[in-house]
């Protein structure tokens, strides 16, 4: 049965990447953040966007090629079946990492602020929500994303307006000083994870309405979050002073911790602020599900893409319970960084070629 | 078809319905009636190395009695447990061998230390909670002098609960005053770790007419107590981190005024010496409270009093402070740009001869109702 055409607009895109980046830019991001410099706290922040609105744009580039389609159709079409899995298997695998990374990582959070006792397997079973999500299809995410940044985001912005007290700009200082010492530190490469939300347009960039614009829907959700992800780093810095931070496991989350409002009727900000980001955490593994089990079914038809997803379900909830300890889930992102920059810069490079060549053969 | 469709998205729905009985998160449920809530916490020095834990528990039930309809034969408005261990969080563990409700600290508003803890170093104290976030991170904290007993051990005159008297003692917007400094947990261990800037902690000790009472200032090298600021002393502290709006200050003149506003530029250098250079500008807006001399001040009179007043002061804290190594002021962050982050370390000892430049402009706004 042929699939019914589904298009999303632009809009619809920066969705799906907001959501993508509030799910990542809470919990591991402003500690790889602060461990990469020592001064200017906000440039490995800009730098890190900028490098993401570059990727998407060789993204935009790639999908633009053949519109209404995604990149596994595009390389069957280009290079064959056989090198098509040879490839984008690292796409496939970079995404079941992530899958089992976030949930993982996310879980362990929940453990260490909130349910101290509550067991991992449980915690873990909050894979079960975006898996139903996926199986309705991309309709289905993008309306269920769209609803939850529509409860998320209000509460997202209001946390960090509340997280503008007891800011002490001295403590971040130099704001600008002539260095890039972050460049050569391993944690700027490993924090990219939060701006590469765009390699999975090369799945659901087959319905964007203007793949050739894709980069620019990007662009708004960067610069739309770009304050948040800013504060996100900055807040704690400003608070507790670059030392402490540093020492801290989520320094976001001290802050909220540390915030003392005396009109404000809620005790417990940091419960709110969990809440809100395992929302984001809930669409983008939606939306990290849809698009591995796609990717699967271009390469083996023959199985249907619920079956995938059930299976890609027990998978990821099997290796996110065999991390040891949330030093493990810390190594994993970090040992995924060579994956990830390939994927966000060298994959769309060689199917730009490939796609060049081959039109160039065919005239 | 469509009917038989419908049906299997309802059976469906049922299905899903048992998920929700997993939602409750029944692993770290303790129901509100079977936990005893810690609201003050005091930590003490006792023989052999280890330490004495005070909690102080409300007791709810008084509550009603005290309303008159309750039936509670209970005497008094808290329970306190005492409880000695090696480190906090094993006295903690040990005061559940002594209760029948589960023991929770997560609502403490106030830790006391007692000074042979605070000379000793607070840190082996206060760690156990950042790493498992056992008291909330905006926790007050204050350095008792002499014992912990008549602080924790009687009731309140002034009819707050039993738990809230030493935290409206401080807040702000309840019995806060410039001169009582306010530090929370996070204020203090932050500066542990900051070289840049040393801790303050308010120095409280028990009185007997009202319980408490402020007796200045507790500054710290480190995490151990380096010295003491008086209550006037303190205020000059309240001035720099532009916390003292509603003070008053006595001058010579016997003029009392109440400051409405201020602003604090601080503009640092090093010095051909190496030396740094710190040029502190505070700008102060008042009006006339009181003036009890018979003399007649003119304005520009006042606010020169007024000056000499705060800019004698602030040279006391500074020879005190600098002497001890511990900017307590946070002026070592204005360096930041200036030194390499590997020099940060050295500031305590950069501060002891720092040179410091302290002016006070005022100016009064108004005399109140009388000219």
């Amino acid at each position: 049965m042929a699939e019914p055409r589904v298009t999303l607009n632009l809009l619809q895109h920066s969705a799906l990447q907001i959501n993508f980046i509030g799910g990542m830019a809470f919990f591991l991001y402003p500690d790889l953040v602060i461990h990469s410099t020592d001064e200017m706290y906000w440039l490995p922040i800009v730098a890190g966007a900028s490098i993401g609105i570059f990727g998407s744009w060789l993204y935009s580039k790639m999908m633009s090629s053949n519109p209404g389609k995604d990149l596994f159709e595009i390389s069957i079409g280009v290079v064959g079946r056989g090198w098509t899995m040879v490839l984008l298997f690292p796409l496939v695998l970079f995404m079941f990492n992530s899958i089992a990374l976030m949930a993982r990582s996310h879980a362990e959070m929940v453990n260490m602020t909130m349910l101290p006792t509550t067991p991992q397997w449980f915690l873990n079973g909050l894979l079960i929500i975006p898996l139903w999500s996926a199986l309705g299809g991309i309709t289905s995410i993008v309306r269920t994303i769209t609803v939850l940044l529509f409860i998320a985001l209000p509460f997202a912005m209001a946390i960090n307006l509340l997280g503008l007290v007891d800011l002490e700009f001295s403590l971040g200082s130099p704001w600008f000083k002539l260095s890039a010492d972050f460049i050569r530190s391993p944690e700027f490469y490993a924090s990219s994870y939060v701006w590469v939300g765009f390699i999975y347009c090369s799945v659901i960039g087959k319905y964007a309405s203007d793949p050739k614009h894709l980069w620019k829907s990007y662009g708004l959700a960067v610069l739309c979050f770009l304050p948040m992800a800013l504060e996100a780093v900055l807040l704690p810095v400003l608070t507790f002073g670059p030392e402490f931070t540093r020492t801290l496991t989520f320094p976001y989350i001290m802050k909220m911790d540390s915030i003392d409002i005396y009109w404000l009727p809620v005790e417990n900000l940091t419960a709110i602020y969990v809440s809100v980001t395992m929302i984001f955490v809930v669409g983008t593994v939606a939306m990290m599900y849809f698009c591995v089990a796609r990717g699967i079914h271009r390469l083996f038809p023959r199985f249907s893409e619920k079956i995938i997803l059930w299976i890609c379900g027990g998978i990821t909830y099997s290796v996110a319970l065999l991390f040891p300890s949330w030093l493990w889930v810390r190594r994993g992102v970090f040992w995924d960084t060579p994956l990830r920059l390939f994927l966000a810069i060298g994959l769309p490079v060689i199917y730009i070629a490939l796609i060049w060549w081959k039109k160039r053969k065919e005239r | 078809m469509e009917k038989e469709e419908g049906a299997l998205r309802v059976k469906k729905l049922w299905l899903l319905l048992p998920i929700c009985l997993l939602l409750q998160g029944c692993w770290d449920s303790k129901d509100i009636d079977n936990r005893i809530i810690a609201v003050t916490m005091g930590i003490t020095s006792a023989e052999k190395g280890q330490i004495e834990l005070w909690l102080r528990f409300p007791r709810p039930e008084t509550t009603t009695a005290a309303g008159g309809k309750g039936g509670s034969s209970l005497k008094g408005s808290f329970v306190l447990v005492k409880q000695k261990a090696p480190t906090v969080a094993a006295a903690i563990d040990r005061t559940q061998l002594k209760l029948s409700k589960g023991v929770d600290i997560a609502s403490v508003q106030t830790i006391l230390i007692t000074e042979d803890i605070a000379k000793k170093g607070v840190y082996p104290y206060l760690e156990f909670a950042i790493r498992n976030r056992l008291v909330p991170m905006n926790t007050l904290v204050a350095v008792v002098q002499g014992s912990l007993e008549p602080l924790l051990g009687r009731e309140s005159p002034t009819g707050e609960s039993a738990g809230m008297i030493i935290n409206n003692f401080f807040e702000e917007h309840i019995g806060g005053a410039p001169r009582k400094t306010k530090a929370s947990l996070w204020n203090i261990y932050s500066r542990i770790y900051n070289p840049m800037e040393a801790s303050v902690v308010p120095r409280i000790s028990a009185n007997d007419e009202t319980l408490i009472k402020s007796i200045g200032t507790v500054y710290f090298s480190g995490d151990q107590m380096a010295g003491t600021l008086t209550p006037k002393e303190s205020l000059i502290y309240a001035l720099m981190r532009k916390k003292i709006r509603g003070a008053e200050i006595e001058t010579v003149h016997k003029a009392d005024v109440r400051i409405t506003d201020n602003t604090v530029h601080v503009k640092e250098s090093i010095g051909k010496d190496g030396r740094p250079i710190i040029h502190v500008r505070i700008r102060l807006v008042f009006s006339l409270m009181d003036l009890s001399n018979k003399e007649r001040l003119t304005r520009s009179e006042i606010e020169q009093a007024v000056n000499q007043v705060l800019e004698r002061r602030a040279k006391s804290v500074f020879a005190k402070t600098q002497k001890a190594g511990a900017d307590i002021f946070g002026f070592g962050n204005h360096f930041r740009g200036r030194l390499e982050p590997r020099e940060y370390k050295k500031w305590p000892e950069m501060y002891k001869h720092a040179k410091i430049d302290f002016q006070v402009e005022s100016e009064l706004r108004n005399t109140g109702l009388k000219e």
